[in-house]
Order: structure tokens, then C-alpha cells, then sequence
């Protein structure tokens, strides 16, 4: 069973992304009136603003944590044409703490609204990838880590269709070398496929276009690549107008030719669902990369995930009751007992879970 | 109508729109044309750049059409004029009346609306100056006592008064009557404002734009008031109520954003609609008296006639939900609050008509609900169970059997019971195959050196010779379901119901475990398997032929049939076949017979290790490094070392997101054989110090400082060096023996150096 809580955030316009950090007791959520809110969880699993503030002249579109080796970082990208690195500073003033964020760095190089920001994995130091509404996917780097004032644009690649997000592969092996999925929001479906993956090759120091997935031809919303946990192959989650999972396995090559060639792989798409019925906005994986969640259009919130025989299936559903629906309607009388009541929750509603089709189909945890 | 766009060759800095509609004029440093407006085309009519001397007069910052006589244009000069120009001239030259009392350029000419023959400019030198078209000259002037007026206007419903906007960033009301004093007055931006425009329907309202990046909506009506502020990405420099519209506004930019958007004042975070035409910055436009028709002109040379709905609409482009799953599967959702709410499941068609909730019907604010979905402890997000095995696996320490037997136990607690599975089938291959007398020895001793393990053994073994009672009743019930697995497994693979075998043979598994470990003879269990086969046949159970390994072969599709393994069992079963009503009493007979021959007569390696690739590819690479760590060199071979280390490096990553330190590091130690691992904790770990006093680098093991020639290390509180344990708080640098600070802190906020400071140990 889940339980639902409503988190009252005081955005005053769409939310557009949400983010946990690495140990999941933080977490930001970025708004279209500019702003960034970050929330700790108490030790009740109460969640709390700790802090919000005006990060862009634009609406912000996504909003990412580094990995905490690095510190207490959040970087954003805008509609403004920028990025931001964010850092968090602690000041105890005696009547409690005050976390303020400092803006460290502001990535100007777009030419267009920066529509995705994502950092590395932390093998990779402190790079930072950006994609852009005209097509540019940009690579930074802090070389130094110590000093997050300085990135420098280390690469430039140009995917030629808009693009609308991005997602490392976080597998930490040294089997497999960077990779970087870009999606393209293109509404044109004759330009082929929208979903591009590229690698990092260590000889060239170049990124290099390793494959196209031809057969993603709407616009893609969200991509992201599963947490790896030691996989033999990449679990890669589209949403689009229908939900999409691929396996992408590496095709082994002789070390010999592997230092001049590309690496291949073998593309296979594990499970393509519209049971959204409308646009999928966002998918997630969960830290084990077994569940995929997705959001769509419709208002729910489907979980995927792959039976024994590795075929994926719906395993719930959930969806604001009617009840709740009804009440936010008329958020402007009721945002205001919500203001009055200034911490994070105002009601528990419990949710429905859907019934699975066969409870059988979920073999163990 | 269609968007349409005419090139020329230099750019123009502002266009107006004649009375009717029909005609626009766009005027620039080079540039002074007039184009009819047809209904796919843009046609040049007149060029008004003619004549024999084409002076600054002709260099135009702004130009407007008379509101009432279409063949009356007014433009402001670089060079600090006002022109008027008669369209009806016979002459090449249409230059009617020039105005030079401007000193400096003048930024806006207006039109008085009703009283046509009123004209007022506002120039760089601070002045604006009222001049009257039939007297030929400056009426009044109007002193702002700022810079630089950079737009000027008349009140469309009180004709009497204009405002004006500066570059210190003010907003001037004046009354046109009297020139001497400012009606009101009041700080708008914060830098200079390029542009005003009253609402031409609700009065009082004036949009005022400037540097600051924002687009502010005054109503004047008492004092004024900010309704609604629109943030921009840069400089704003123009804006125009859109006509019809009680909320929307065009706005262009100054800088680096060439197109023109129009914004719902009401939602002022994502324009409405943007033209994105324009290669350079737009530098003027205009509303054709229709919402749905736009005039531009822009630094690319052009003059666009947009059509509103070739605008592309941001905010149907955005993405209006956000999706995470924490590591403990709490999911957060935020999605845009609708205004209708259909059952589940509501047709494509239907969706289609709600798509977006017209944003002209409700209060304008488009919202998202957040909510937070967490599970319980057995929900299939949660990561429980990873955390409790993480910290409940033993993975050394015991021998084989043991951690086998209690890794098993940790899994079914957690309700894993494939888990649980594999871990009794590693301690009866391994166990049973090479180190049976080993771990018999082993275990022994363990008992009898670890006292502490004694009390839960017999524990354990009290709960399990409870449950073999009740276990026997149900291995009598469940007996049928046990039996149906076995008929199942090798013919169908109906995924429906394999689960549920599994789980059924899991459970017929529990019991027999239970069976044999119920009078504490632990140490016998793994050569039993040919035992179980003759108690089942003798007491008529009928629990399956195979089963230990065949739950093996359904795990991983081996080849091995089960047939094998029974016939390989059967001598042995026939040779018991008599004497096996009571197991415990045969116990130690079955035991030298299982030391003989039971042997599996196949590689259980490479079962072992294409599970552990199995469960790695299930994303439960927990289960394959603690199976490798527990295992140890008896798979080393078999093993491909750059794998094991990805597996290694994933758990150890998974175990810090889920703080679990301890068992990382343990996990680090434990992976001898991968020095790419085992480094792991040889990192950075090296601590400088520095000198309290002098903040010189103290050299290594010294507890003297060379500068200053004295302890580094003294204690705060007993003023004696310190050796060993130092402690010290990192925000003042003063610290002490460890028991002296402890004792310190208790009562004590403060630093006991008496620095002040609010010390802080974590």
C-alpha cells in the first residue's frame, strides 16, 4: 500500500521537475515563477522548507543535486538561456540554522532555453551536461572541485534537432565508458528517430553518436537511463507519447579494435505501453533500476516493472481520487488556509492502489 | 491571414500603423517607407526618403501616424527634431514642419488622441515639449528633471494628462495644462524604463517596461499600485496591450532576445505565445487593431506581419510534471492541478478536448500539485529489505554452513523466499560437495569458542522443532501443490502460475529444512538429500523428487533435467527403502553413507555463477557480492574479474547511498582479490595539521610546532599535551583530551578556551 500526502509547496506556477538527493532525505522542486525550493526531511518523514529563492529571470525547467562528495550542490537551467551551479551554505546564527544557496557559477553559453542540466556520475569528477532548445548538448567541467566559480565548456556536441533532455548512464564500471542519452521534444516525426545515444571516447577525447533509436519518432519528454548496479546491459526509459524501456547491451569486441572503434550495441526494446493514453511527461527508475515509474498526462502514475521472463508489465496505478481533484480546483480560497498553515502538509489522503493483474506477475521484492 | 515578411536593406527602428489599419510606415536611420497591408502581402506604397538633401531631419528614432488625418505622420529625430510630414505634398519631399527645440535626440512623438493637432515628444535632454501642428511651435515644455525621457503618452480617457517614463527609472503623470509641476510621481524600476503603454480598455492601467528584465503593470487609479509584475528574460523594449484582451501584452526585447512574446499579466512567469520570426533583436511593434495581428519590425531589415496563430505557445510546450523516487521508494509527483477531473481511464478523444483548461476562464494561475507517495515496508518500492540483509548478511567470520543457514533465515524473514532459497541450495552444494567435514569441525569449534552464538542457536532450534510439527501437518496438506510443481516445471512455462510454484516449493522447502535441522542436528543436513526422498516415500509425503536441485534448474533453465538426479538417487533409495520411519534415528547412519557418494556428479560452479549473473541482472547485485564474498576463491576462477568489480563498486555505492557505512567498509575489506576495491578505503586518508598558534604545517608524528617551537596539542581544559585521542571543535580549533571535552560539553555550550565560540562536536 502507499500513502499519499499532499505537500503544499506555495509555487505559484507549474512545477516542472523534482529532485531527491543522493540519500533521499532532501529533496528540490523548480518552478515556473523562478524559484527553487529545497526541503529536508525531519526525522518524523515530515518534509520541510528549508529554503526557497529566486534562481532565474525564466522559468526553471529541472533542478539537480551533485553527488554530496562534492557538497550540498543544486544546479538549474531556465527558459533565461542559463544554467546555474547552486551551493549551499550553513550559518548558525544562534536562533537556529539558515541554509542560504550562493550562486556559484551561471552557464551562459546557450543561445536558446537550456532545457535539461544534469550532473555526471561521481567517477567522472564534477562535470556538469546541459542540452538546449537549439540543439547543443554542452559538457562542463569544474576542474577544480574546490572551486565551483570556474567551469570550463569542455564539449560541444551537436545533436541538429532541438533538444528537450538528458541522462547519463550512471554505471560507475570502467567497463563502459561514458554515455549520455539525449531526447529531442522535435515535433516533426519525418526526422527520424529522438532519441540519441552518445558516448565518451577516451582516445579522442570526443562524443561520438553511437545510435539512434529510430523507432522513437514523437517528441520525447524524458529519458532516463536505469541505475546500472552492476547490469550486463543499460535499461533506458523513454517517455513520449507512450512509455518506452530499451535494453541496450554492449556487444563485446576485441580489446585490440576496441581502442579505435565505437562500441556497439544491441538495441532492443523491452516494452513500449500507452496506457497513459495521452502524453507521458516524465519516467523514473527507482535505485535499483527494477521499477520504472512514469507520469503522464492523464494524471496517474503508473509503475513498470519486468516479470522473471523479463517482460514488462504494469504493476500500479495511482491517480489524485476525484475528491482532491475537485478540492484544488478552487485553489484560490483554499491556498489561503494553506498559506495559514505554513508547514509542509495539509491533509493525508490515502490512495487506491489499482489492483494488479496478477499478483503473481511480481516474483519477489 | 498569414504571417508574412518583407526584407529591406537597412533595419528600422519603429513602424506605425495609419488610422484605418491599412497602411504602415516604418522609419529607421536609413529607412522611411510606407507599406500597404493586403491580406497575404506587404506592399511598398511611397518611400519618404526622397529629396535632394537627406539631412539627420530624415533619421528617425520614432515615428507616428495622425489619429485622425491619414496623410499626417510625425517622427523624432536623431539629431534632436521633430517632423512632420504631409503625405499629400505634391512636391518629391514630403517634409512638412521641422521643430528644433530639442537639444538632444528625441526618443517619442505622440499624438494627442482627440485633439489631433497636439503633438508631445520626449528627448534625451529631459524635456518634453508640447507643440501645436497649426502654430507651428512648442506650446509648453515640460521639464522631468531627469537624463532622459524615453516614452511619453497621452491617457486614452483623460485627455488632459500624459505620462512619461525616465531613464532613473520614474513614471511622471502630468497635466497637460500645467507645465510648472508634476501631477504625481513614483519610482517604477529599478533602471531605466524604455516603454509605456496605457491599457486601451481599462483605464488607469499602464504597462511600463525597463533594463530590469521586468514588465510591470501599474493601476493609477489612486496611489499607484503594482497589480502584476511580468520577469523577463532581458531588457524590455517595447510593449503593446494587445487589443481585446483585458490581459495580454507584447513585449520585445532589447537585448540578445529577438523574439516577441506576449505574456497573460495573470500568469506572468511563461508567455502565451511568442513570435519567433525574427533573426535579430525586433526593435518596434504594433498591435493592427485585432488580437489575432501583429506588425514588427527588427534589426534583421525586416517587417513581419505575424498571424497569431502561427505563434508558438510556450506554455503548452512545458513540461508540466515532475516525477523522483527516493532510495527508500518514497515517489514525489507534482503535476499541473486540472480543472475537470474524468474517471480513469477516459478515451483518447475525450483527453483531447480537456486538454489544456483555457487559461482566459479561471483566475489565470495554473498551479501543480505535489504529492508524496510513500510505501510500506513490503511494497515493491522499497528498499527495506536491501538495508535490513545489508546489515542482518553475515559475510565472514562463520563457517560456510552457518552464514549460508543464516543469510537463509535473514531472506525469509524478509519474505524473500527466493532469496532464502539460494542460500540453502549454496550451503548444501558447497557444504556438501568439498567442505562437509570442514565445516562439521568448523562449526563445532564456533559453537563452543563463541559462547554468544550458543543461546541463538538454541533458540533457533527450539523454533524450529516447534515448527516441525506443524510443518509436518502442513507438508500433509500442501502436499498436492508440492506435487503440481514438480509436474510443471520442465513441460510448461506458463509464467502465471511459476511464480506461485516457486513460492510453493519455497515453502515445501522451509519445512523440510525444518525437519532436519529440528533436533539440532545442523551438521547433517547438507548430505540428506537422498534421506528425503526416502522419508517421503516411507511416510507417504509426497513432497517432489527433486527437491533441492531442481529449483535450481527452474532458477536458471539449466539443461539438467530433474529425471537425472532422481535416478541417480534411486539405488540409494532403494537400499533405504525399509528403515526410514524415524530420520533422526537414521541420522548418523545416512551420514557415513552421504560421505561415500554424494557427491553431485555435476560443475555446480558454473549453476552458482550464472545465478549470480542472473540476480545482478535482476538488479539485486546485493545478493551476488554477498554470495562471491561469502563464497570466496571457490568460484575465483569462473569469475570475470572486471564484472565482479562493477558489482562490487555498484553494492558498495548502494550500501553508502544508504549510509550504511559500516558494511561498505566491511564489504571494501572483504574484497581482497579486487585491488581496484580494496583501495577504496586507502584514500584520502591522510590528515594535515596545522599549527593552533601560527597555522604553520606540523610535520609529520611531531607533536611540537617548529615555528613557534611549543605543543601543538595541548587541552583546552587540563593545559597538558595531548597524545592519542585529540579532539577539537573544527569551527574554533581549540579542543582537548576526549574525556575532558565530553565531560566540558555536558554542562558546558561554549569553547573552554574561553574563545567565545559555540563549539560544535558531531
Amino acid at each position: 500500500m502507499f500513502m499519499a500526502k499532499t505537500i503544499n509547496t506555495e509555487h505559484k506556477d507549474l512545477i516542472h521537475d523534482v529532485s531527491f538527493d543522493f540519500y533521499g532525505r532532501r529533496m528540490a522542486t523548480c518552478s515556473s515563477d523562478q524559484s527553487v525550493k529545497v526541503w529536508d526531511m525531519g526525522d518524523d518523514g515530515e518534509w520541510t522548507c528549508t529554503c526557497s529563492w529566486k534562481t532565474h529571470c525564466g522559468s526553471v525547467w529541472k533542478v539537480t543535486w551533485a553527488h554530496p562528495e562534492f557538497g550540498q550542490i543544486l544546479a538549474t537551467c531556465s527558459f533565461d538561456r542559463t544554467a546555474a551551479i547552486w551551493e549551499e551554505i550553513v550559518t548558525d546564527s544562534g536562533h537556529g540554522i539558515h541554509s542560504t544557496w550562493i550562486k556559484r557559477a551561471g552557464l551562459v553559453d546557450s543561445r536558446t532555453s537550456v532545457t535539461d542540466v544534469k550532473f555526471a556520475p561521481k567517477l567522472q569528477g564534477l562535470q556538469l551536461a546541459t542540452c538546449s532548445a537549439d540543439g547543443v548538448v554542452r559538457i562542463y567541467e569544474a576542474p577544480d572541485v574546490m572551486n565551483l566559480n570556474q567551469w570550463s565548456l569542455q564539449h560541444e556536441i551537436n545533436c541538429k534537432v532541438p533538444c528537450s533532455c538528458i541522462s547519463w548512464n550512471p554505471s560507475s564500471s570502467g567497463l563502459h565508458s561514458p554515455l549520455i542519452a539525449v531526447g529531442s521534444d522535435d515535433p516533426n516525426q519525418s526526422s527520424g528517430g529522438k532519441a540519441f545515444i552518445y558516448e565518451f571516447s577516451a582516445n579522442t577525447r570526443k562524443w561520438n553518436r553511437v545510435e539512434t533509436l529510430i523507432n522513437v519518432v514523437d517528441p520525447v519528454h524524458d529519458i532516463a537511463f536505469a541505475p546500472n548496479l552492476g547490469r550486463s546491459y543499460h535499461l533506458l526509459g523513454i517517455a513520449t507519447k507512450d512509455v518506452r524501456i530499451f535494453t541496450l547491451k554492449p556487444i563485446k569486441q576485441d580489446t585490440s579494435q576496441n581502442q579505435s572503434s565505437l562500441s556497439s550495441f544491441e538495441v532492443r526494446q523491452a516494452g513500449r505501453f500507452d496506457d497513459h493514453c495521452s502524453a507521458v511527461w516524465r519516467v523514473c527508475w527507482n535505485v535499483t533500476g527494477t521499477i520504472l515509474a512514469s507520469s503522464g498526462d492523464d494524471g496517474c502514475v503508473r509503475l513498470w516493472k519486468a516479470n522473471y521472463l523479463d517482460i514488462w508489465r504494469c504493476i500500479s496505478t495511482f491517480r489524485e481520487n476525484v475528491v482532491n481533484v475537485a478540492d484544488s480546483g478552487n485553489s484560490s480560497n483554499t491556498s489561503q488556509q494553506q498559506g495559514a498553515s505554513s508547514t509542509g502538509y495539509h491533509t493525508a489522503r490515502y490512495f487506491k492502489l489499482a489492483p494488479t493483474a496478477h499478483p503473481s506477475h511480481v516474483p519477489w521484492h | 491571414m498569414r504571417t508574412i515578411c518583407v526584407t529591406q536593406d537597412v533595419p528600422a527602428n519603429a513602424l506605425a500603423l495609419s488610422p484605418d489599419n491599412q497602411q504602415v510606415v516604418i522609419a529607421g536611420r536609413h529607412v522611411f517607407k510606407i507599406y500597404s497591408i493586403d491580406e497575404d502581402d506587404l506592399v511598398e506604397k511611397t518611400n519618404l526618403r526622397a529629396g535632394k538633401n537627406l539631412n539627420l531631419n530624415f533619421s528617425c528614432n520614432d515615428v507616428v501616424w495622425h489619429p485622425v488625418d491619414e496623410a499626417v505622420l510625425a517622427t523624432a529625430a536623431t539629431n534632436g527634431a521633430v517632423v512632420t510630414w504631409n503625405l499629400n505634398k505634391m512636391s518629391r519631399s514630403k517634409m512638412d514642419c521641422v521643430f528644433s527645440d530639442h537639444k538632444r535626440t528625441v526618443h517619442k512623438v505622440s499624438f494627442h488622441p482627440v485633439e489631433a493637432h497636439l503633438l508631445i515628444s520626449g528627448s534625451q535632454d529631459g524635456f518634453m515639449k508640447l507643440f501645436d501642428l497649426r502654430r507651428k511651435e512648442a506650446v509648453s515644455t515640460f521639464t522631468s528633471n531627469t537624463e532622459s525621457v524615453r516614452d511619453v503618452q497621452f491617457n486614452p480617457y483623460n485627455h488632459m494628462h500624459f505620462c512619461a517614463v525616465s531613464e532613473n527609472g520614474n513614471v511622471q503623470l502630468w497635466d497637460m495644462r500645467r507645465a510648472d509641476h508634476v501631477e504625481k510621481q513614483f519610482p517604477a524600476h529599478g533602471g531605466p524604463i524604455f516603454a509605456l503603454d496605457w491599457h486601451p480598455d481599462v483605464k488607469n492601467w499602464i504597462a511600463t517596461a525597463g533594463r530590469d528584465k521586468t514588465i510591470k503593470v501599474w493601476d493609477l487609479s489612486e496611489l499607484p499600485n503594482e497589480c502584476n509584475t511580468i520577469q523577463t528574460i532581458a531588457s524590455v523594449g517595447r510593449v503593446k496591450w494587445r487589443p481585446n484582451t483585458k490581459y495580454h501584452i507584447a513585449s520585445s526585447a532589447l537585448l540578445w532576445d529577438c523574439s516577441i512574446n506576449v505574456w497573460d499579466i495573470r500568469r506572468p512567469y511563461i508567455p502565451l505565445a511568442a513570435f519567433n520570426e525574427h533573426k535579430n533583436l525586433t526593435t518596434c511593434i504594433a498591435w493592427r487593431a485585432d488580437p489575432n495581428s501583429l506588425l514588427s519590425v527588427g534589426k534583421d531589415c525586416t517587417l513581419i506581419h505575424h498571424a497569431f496563430k502561427d505563434a508558438t505557445r510556450p506554455v503548452e510546450k512545458v513540461n508540466p510534471a515532475g516525477l523522483g523516487i527516493s532510495i527508500t521508494g518514497r515517489i514525489l509527483n507534482a503535476m499541473q492541478i486540472k480543472e475537470d477531473s474524468e474517471p480513469l481511464g477516459t478515451l483518447p478523444k475525450l483527453s483531447m478536448f480537456r486538454k489544456r483548461p483555457a487559461v482566459n476562464e479561471t483566475n489565470g494561475q495554473v498551479l501543480s500539485s505535489v504529492q508524496m507517495l510513500v510505501c510500506d515496508e513490503d511494497n515493491l518500492l522499497s528498499t527495506y529489505h536491501i538495508i535490513q540483509s545489508a546489515k542482518q548478511y553475515l559475510l565472514t567470520g562463520r563457517s560456510l554452513a552457518e552464514i549460508c543457514e543464516h543469510n537463509a533465515s535473514v531472506a525469509k524473514k524478509l519474505n524473500r523466499p527466493q532469496v532464502a532459497l539460494t542460500w540453502q541450495m549454496l550451503q548444501m552444494l558447497y557444504v556438501g560437495v568439498g567442505g562437509g567435514i570442514d565445516s562439521l569441525v568448523g562449526l563445532q569449534n564456533s559453537s563452543r569458542d563463541d559462547p554468544s552464538v550458543q543461546p541463538d542457536t538454541a533458540l533457533d532450534n527450539d523454533q524450529r522443532s516447534s515448527r516441525h510439527y506443524s510443518g509436518g501437518d502442513a507438508g500433509g496438506d500442501t502436499s498436492g501443490g508440492g506435487f503440481s510443481a514438480e509436474e510443471g516445471d520442465t513441460e510448461t512455462d506458463d509464467m502465471d502460475n511459476h511464480d506461485l510454484k516457486l513460492t510453493d516449493i519455497a515453502s515445501g522447502m522451509t519445512i523440510n529444512q525444518d525437519f532436519f535441522f529440528g533436533d539440532g542436528e545442523i551438521n547433517q543436513i547438507p548430505f540428506d538429500y537422498d534421506n528425503l526422498n526416502n522419508l517421503d516415500m516411507s511416510q507417504e509425503w509426497t513432497l517432489p523428487n527433486e527437491a533441492f536441485q531442481p529449483r535450481h534448474e527452474i532458477l536458471h533453465q539449466s539443461a539438467m533435467p530433474p529425471q537425472d538426479f532422481a535416478s541417480k538417487c534411486s539405488p540409494r533409495e532403494i537400499q533405504e527403502q525399509g528403515g526410514s520411519s524415524g530420520y533422526v534415528v537414521e541420522a548418523s547412519s545416512l551420514l557415513n553413507e552421504v560421505h561415500g557418494a554424494a557427491i553431485p556428479m555435476w560443475k555446480c560452479e558454473e549453476r552458482v555463477v550464472d545465478m549470480l549473473y542472473y540476480y545482478a541482472n535482476m538488479g539485486d547485485v546485493q545478493m551476488s557480492v554477498t554470495c562471491i564474498i561469502v563464497l570466496g576463491d571457490r568460484l575465483k576462477k569462473l569469475l570475470d574479474e572486471e564484472k565482479v568489480e562493477h558489482w562490487f563498486m555498484s553494492y558498495i555505492e548502494l550500501l553508502q547511498r544508504f549510509e550504511l557505512w559500516n558494511v561498505a567498509n566491511q564489504v571494501i575489506q572483504l574484497a581482497t582479490n579486487l585491488p581496484a576495491v580494496s583501495q577504496q578505503n586507502q584514500k584520502s586518508t591522510s590528515v594535515t595539521l596545522q599549527c593552533g598558534r601560527c597555522g604553520a604545517t606540523v610535520a609529520r608524528n611531531s607533536l611540537l610546532c617548529r615555528k613557534c617551537a611549543c605543543a601543538t596539542a595541548t587541552c583546552a581544559l587540563c593545559h597538558g599535551m595531548v597524545r592519542g585521542l585529540y579532539v577539537w571543535c573544527q569551527g574554533c580549533a581549540h579542543g582537548g583530551h576526549l574525556h575532558h571535552i565530553v565531560q566540558w560539553m555536558k554542562e558546558n555550550k561554549f569553547c573552554p578556551a574561553g574563545c567565545g565560540h559555540l563549539c560544535e562536536y558531531a
